[in-house]
């Protein structure tokens, strides 16, 4: 067994949780492809388990992730051209959304959301109205006036905030790099 | 393909102002080229992390999960019943503990939360100074100096540090570190020479070292990184053997109740020979990769291998890992790592071989569920005493 092997026991070891923090995100990414949300479902999960058979070619966890992206959208596009006739997808939706650069900006926005919804979904309900309409550009008196509250409270919700979120990445990475044994 | 996915991430943290300096550098370089400035424009300005937040509310992912897990043990069955016909042929019985992992989740492992949790070990040790007095060390916040005759000794939460004084020629003071059952405790050197004690282990060392080399005393397991100095020779004595290094990273495991005496080498050149001075008396040299395995009883064979080190240093990264191993080491192993006393009612099991590798910071109940999950063993804690009963 080599190092290499190693380190993908323990990422198998830890498939639970990459799972569980994975799943609605590719489900979502999936649909950018298709329509039928218990087909994109299905489409994810035959994607876990064949990266729980090919681990041992993933090198670490983010190119775990790049073979789930990979695998999900091809199956897509399979899906796609076939149906392409029976459910008369243009011909020109099936180009757009099989160009590789279609895949790499939904990956890359997928991988943005994913961060974010993440992080902000392990805090207090307050603290994530107030980083939400904060992403949404909105000021703070412009927040403390849709949420009825006041400015002072704003500023200091978004400073627990975002100490919060700074623990919480920082978690996400150390996991990350133990992961794929960097 | 994994650099987009990167990216994304790192523009995730950006949007959060939570990215590093590093990663804003790598957006900056990123974001030059006019499509990918793109690609950020549109994310930045078509927010939908609202719209996200209720989507994941109404993806079932548990559920998703418990399906994966049955499709995958339908798939690991199969693997299983070829993998068990080969073991029947070479006399083995397999654990294959990577497929055996993902039993291990949520349904398995409420059998046991009735039960009492026998605990792994912790970072705890006793550290004996030159005047017998005896300290307590376990894991602190806070860091703590303890003074040995004017040398200064640091406490933090990765162990203990020596400083490296400049001391006169008088005569050495010594200091033993002592690891109990489900213990294990880091230790640098005055050389700066880093040890990881395991558990049940003893180290005895010079506060400061001076003269033609650097001589510790070692029963139990360490694993040292060797701060490489060729003036002065780094020796590492045991009951039996004396290893010299020059500069090297290496694991040495001498117990008392072990068959055997293993030297594997990571990286460097060490030579090791017996000191006990019976007829099996040796010198060997290594080479990284190279282990040496010496039998303690009498006959003392002597045996130089190839193996993947890992194996053998993974206890350090807080991992165990067995490859291949009868049962008896393993259980050797644990019974020092998680205080308990074993009894095995079945005999053969005792040669029973066994891979695994998993966290060391879990409950026992979760390794005796990898072994048990195999099907050929049956275990019972009842106590501190963990007995392996035959299946048949």
């Amino acid at each position: 067994m080599s190092k290499h092997q190693s380190d993908i026991l323990s990422n198998k070891y830890q498939i639970k949780h990459y799972f569980e923090e994975w799943f609605p995100g590719l489900v979502i990414f999936a649909r950018q492809f298709i329509q039928s949300s218990t087909e994109a479902e299905d489409i994810v999960q035959n994607a876990f388990i064949k990266l729980f058979e090919n681990f041992e070619e993933e090198k670490n966890i983010l190119a775990a992730k790049g073979f789930l992206y990979k695998t999900i959208r091809n199956e897509c596009i399979n899906i796609l051209k076939h149906e392409t006739v029976k459910r008369k997808h243009s011909q020109q939706t099936l180009l757009e959304v099989s160009s590789e650069t279609y895949f790499l900006n939904k990956m890359i926005e997928e991988e943005t959301y994913s961060t974010l919804t993440n992080a902000i979904n392990q805090l207090p309900e307050q603290c994530q109205k107030i980083l939400i309409l904060s992403l949404n550009g909105l000021k703070n008196n412009e927040i403390a006036e849709d949420l009825s509250i006041s400015i002072n409270t704003v500023k200091s919700q978004k400073k627990r905030a975002y100490k919060r979120l700074k623990e919480q990445l920082k978690n996400v990475y150390q996991i990350v790099s133990f992961a794929s044994g960097m | 393909m994994k650099d987009h996915v990167k990216i994304g991430r790192i523009i995730g943290k950006h949007l959060l102002s939570n990215s590093s300096d590093e990663e804003e550098k790598q957006l900056h370089y990123w974001l030059k080229d006019t499509e990918n400035e793109k690609t950020f424009q549109s994310i930045h300005h078509h927010n939908q992390i609202e719209q996200r937040l209720h989507e994941y509310k109404q993806i079932d992912t548990k559920k998703a999960y418990r399906n994966f897990l049955q499709r995958t043990e339908q798939r690991k069955f199969t693997v299983g019943q070829i993998a068990f016909r080969a073991a029947a042929i070479a006399g083995l019985v397999l654990a294959v503990g990577i497929a055996i992992n993902y039993l291990l989740n949520a349904d398995y492992e409420t059998d046991y939360l009735a039960q009492e949790v026998i605990r792994p070990g912790t970072s705890k040790a006793i550290l004996k100074l030159a005047n017998g007095a005896q300290l307590e060390l376990g894991t602190t916040n806070d860091a703590s100096v303890i003074n040995e005759h004017g040398v200064q000794i640091l406490h933090t939460d990765s162990g203990l540090v020596y400083q490296n004084e400049a001391i006169s020629d008088k005569e050495l003071l010594y200091n033993t570190l002592v690891t109990p059952h489900g213990g294990e405790y880091q230790l640098e050197l005055a050389d700066g020479t880093k040890v990881w004690l395991n558990a049940q282990s003893e180290l005895t060392f010079p506060v400061a070292f001076s003269g033609t080399n650097r001589t510790v005393k070692l029963t139990g397991e360490a694993y040292f990184e060797v701060a490489h100095n060729p003036e002065q020779p780094f020796i590492v004595e045991t009951a039996t053997q004396q290893i010299e290094v020059l500069g090297t990273a290496f694991n040495l495991s001498a117990y008392p109740d072990d068959k055997q005496t293993v030297t594997t080498l990571v990286s460097g050149s060490v030579e090791a020979r017996s000191t006990n001075g019976n007829a099996s008396s040796f010198v060997k040299k290594l080479k990284p990769n190279q282990q040496l395995i010496v039998n303690n009883a009498n006959s003392g064979t002597v045996v130089v291998k190839e193996v993947n080190t890992y194996l053998y240093s993974a206890w350090k990264e807080g991992r165990l890992v067995f490859r291949d191993q009868p049962l008896e080491a393993i259980l050797n192993d644990m019974q020092r790592w998680y205080n308990i006393d074993v009894v095995y009612n079945n005999e053969a099991s005792r040669n029973y071989r066994f891979s695994i590798d998993m966290p060391k910071y879990e409950s026992i109940n979760k390794f005796i569920s990898i072994l048990e999950l195999t099907g050929s063993v049956d275990m019972e804690v009842n106590g501190n005493t963990l007995t392996v009963k035959s299946i048949n």
